[in-house]
């Protein structure tokens, strides 16, 4: 059996967002393979308005027995693809636990509450269930999914290869080293840690700063991560730059000493592939998903120890013959996550459910 | 403390490196004394509320609330340490062991309730914040129906004043 038409939906498409950019890479793929294909969601940002459609301009047409849906939180996209009479091919994301919120955001708990139960409604109507990493998989099968697999997350390599901003450069360089975080600001990124971290870090290296990149996501939490660094008389030292521009991105994951993670959940960890495309040393807590994108790349910690850490930063930022190995083995490591490795497990995937040749 | 970070190279074992920091941050202690860096939890994005702007407030409420927020760090860790006592060798006694004991359980106990209590403090003062806040909106609310009764009531006296 072959159909000629195969739409993906997701909760929010905003640009520059993992997901969405995933979604675009595989309505490509679809494409290339013949497919009409559309992405609708619920919540669609301006920045990708004239790309993606709201979720209630879909009409099911004549023959479309499957759906690729995209589950990361709990959203009304589940509940309307439940009325569907289609076949879903999940793409399973994670869930960010419930309890990061609870003291913190009502909204997001119920949220990701919601997500965990629908992730649970979805199983009957779900014909395969793809996750983006191992520990997502692992998810799946524990919520009782039975056909799984697992489908990377894919870096554009194109686009990382483009040139950097020799202005945000400069501004980098003008004080070093320079320690590197990539995510929204939220509890469960736990930048208060990294904040921390500097702290012990600046004993040794008192010219050393923190570039913290995101979206200032969670309110109050960004006010407190730059309270937190202010009563450690580090203001000076770590820099909230918000949201920048993808050339602004390269540009610190290109400049930057170390990338540091201190995250306590993360579903995926793109910035962790990333870093180890642009060249940059890996040093990550090893919890959720992190070991496994990380592989056998890195160095991965699993205890706070926030003295030894910084002793750990300072050899990771001097001792160069090693930043070379490491930098080495991640280049390799990043290989599964570029198109051609990814687009082989979608089409495999494709075709062993019958919907490609 | 072992087994606590993962490397893979040909020259640095997890081992290896493990040891090397521990060693290198002994040594660092030793140089420039020890570094006890602790910070408060985020637990509380309620900040102490602004009085409204654009209409009549109570000035007690926000006055004891501006009180109660500057009074109430973020966090509080029981402050009572290990008493010296308690650290003091057997060989000056059973009288001194018995007294390390005996002040390790009062420890325990007062520690325990003076976490509690700060718990308590900081959920009442986030839950009046959180109160004020959403009362604010209710009040001007309560205002303009007020005010639209008002109105009504005049409305409807009027044909009877003329007649």
């Amino acid at each position: 059996m072959s159909q000629s038409t195969l739409h993906q939906f997701l909760t929010g498409a905003t640009a520059g967002d993992a997901i969405t950019s995933q979604a675009f890479m595989i309505r490509g793929w679809l494409r290339d393979l013949g497919f009409k294909s559309e992405i609708f969601a619920q919540y669609v940002h301006e920045s990708v308005a004239g790309d993606i459609k709201q979720l209630a301009a879909f009409r099911r047409t004549r023959g479309e027995a499957w759906a690729i849906y995209h589950h990361s939180i709990g959203s009304e996209v589940p509940d309307f693809l439940s009325q569907q009479p289609v076949t879903l091919l999940l793409i399973y994301h994670n869930i960010t636990p419930a309890e990061f919120f609870e003291q913190v955001d009502p909204r997001w708990f119920n949220l990701a509450r919601k997500g965990v139960a629908q992730l649970n409604n979805l199983r009957d109507q779900t014909g395969m269930a793809l996750a983006d990493s191992s520990f997502n998989e692992l998810e799946l099968i524990s919520n009782g999914y039975k056909a799984t697999s697992v489908l990377p997350i894919t870096l554009r390599q194109e686009h990382y290869d483009e040139p950097i901003n020799a202005i945000t450069e400069s501004e980098i360089r003008r004080s070093e080293p320079n320690l590197l975080f990539v995510g929204r600001l939220a509890p469960n990124k736990k930048q208060e840690d990294l904040v921390k971290l500097m702290g012990y870090v600046h004993c040794i290296h008192p010219a050393a700063r923190l570039f913290l990149i995101g979206s200032r996501w969670e309110i109050g939490y960004d006010k407190y991560v730059e309270q937190v660094a202010a009563s450690l008389g580090l203001a000076e030292m770590v820099v909230l730059t918000g949201k920048v521009s993808h050339q602004d991105l390269l540009t610190y994951y290109r400049t930057a000493d170390l990338y540091v993670s201190m995250s306590e959940h993360e579903g995926f960890g793109m910035p962790l592939i990333e870093s180890m495309y642009c060249e940059l040393p890996v040093l990550a807590y090893g919890v959720a998903a992190v070991p496994s994108t990380m592989g056998t790349t890195g160095v991965i910690f699993t205890e706070k120890h926030f003295a030894e850490l910084a002793e750990l930063v300072n050899i990771l930022i001097t001792d160069k013959p090693l930043r070379r190995r490491l930098i080495a083995r991640q280049k390799e490591h990043v290989q599964a996550f570029l198109e051609p490795q990814t687009r082989r497990i979608f089409e495999g995937t494709l075709q062993s459910l019958n919907l490609a040749k | 403390m072992s087994g606590w970070i993962t490397l893979y190279d040909s020259i640095w074992t997890s081992e290896k490196i493990t040891a090397e920091v521990d060693s290198r941050a002994r040594l660092r202690e030793v140089e420039c004394g020890q570094l006890e860096i602790s910070i408060p939890p985020f637990n509380y994005p309620k900040s102490n509320p602004q009085p409204p702007q654009d209409r009549p407030y109570n000035i007690d409420l926000y006055h004891h609330l501006s009180l109660l927020n500057a009074a109430q760090p973020l966090h509080v860790n029981a402050a009572l340490k290990e008493n010296s006592a308690a650290r003091t060798s057997w060989l000056r006694g059973i009288w001194v062991k018995l007294h390390s004991q005996i002040n390790d359980l009062v420890l325990f106990y007062v520690n325990h309730v003076a976490q509690q209590q700060s718990r308590i403090n900081e959920e009442l003062t986030a839950s009046l914040n959180e109160l004020t806040d959403g009362i604010t909106p209710e009040i001007k609310s309560r205002q303009e129906l007020n005010q639209n009764l008002r109105d009504e009531f005049l409305e409807e006296k009027r044909p009877g004043e003329k007649g």
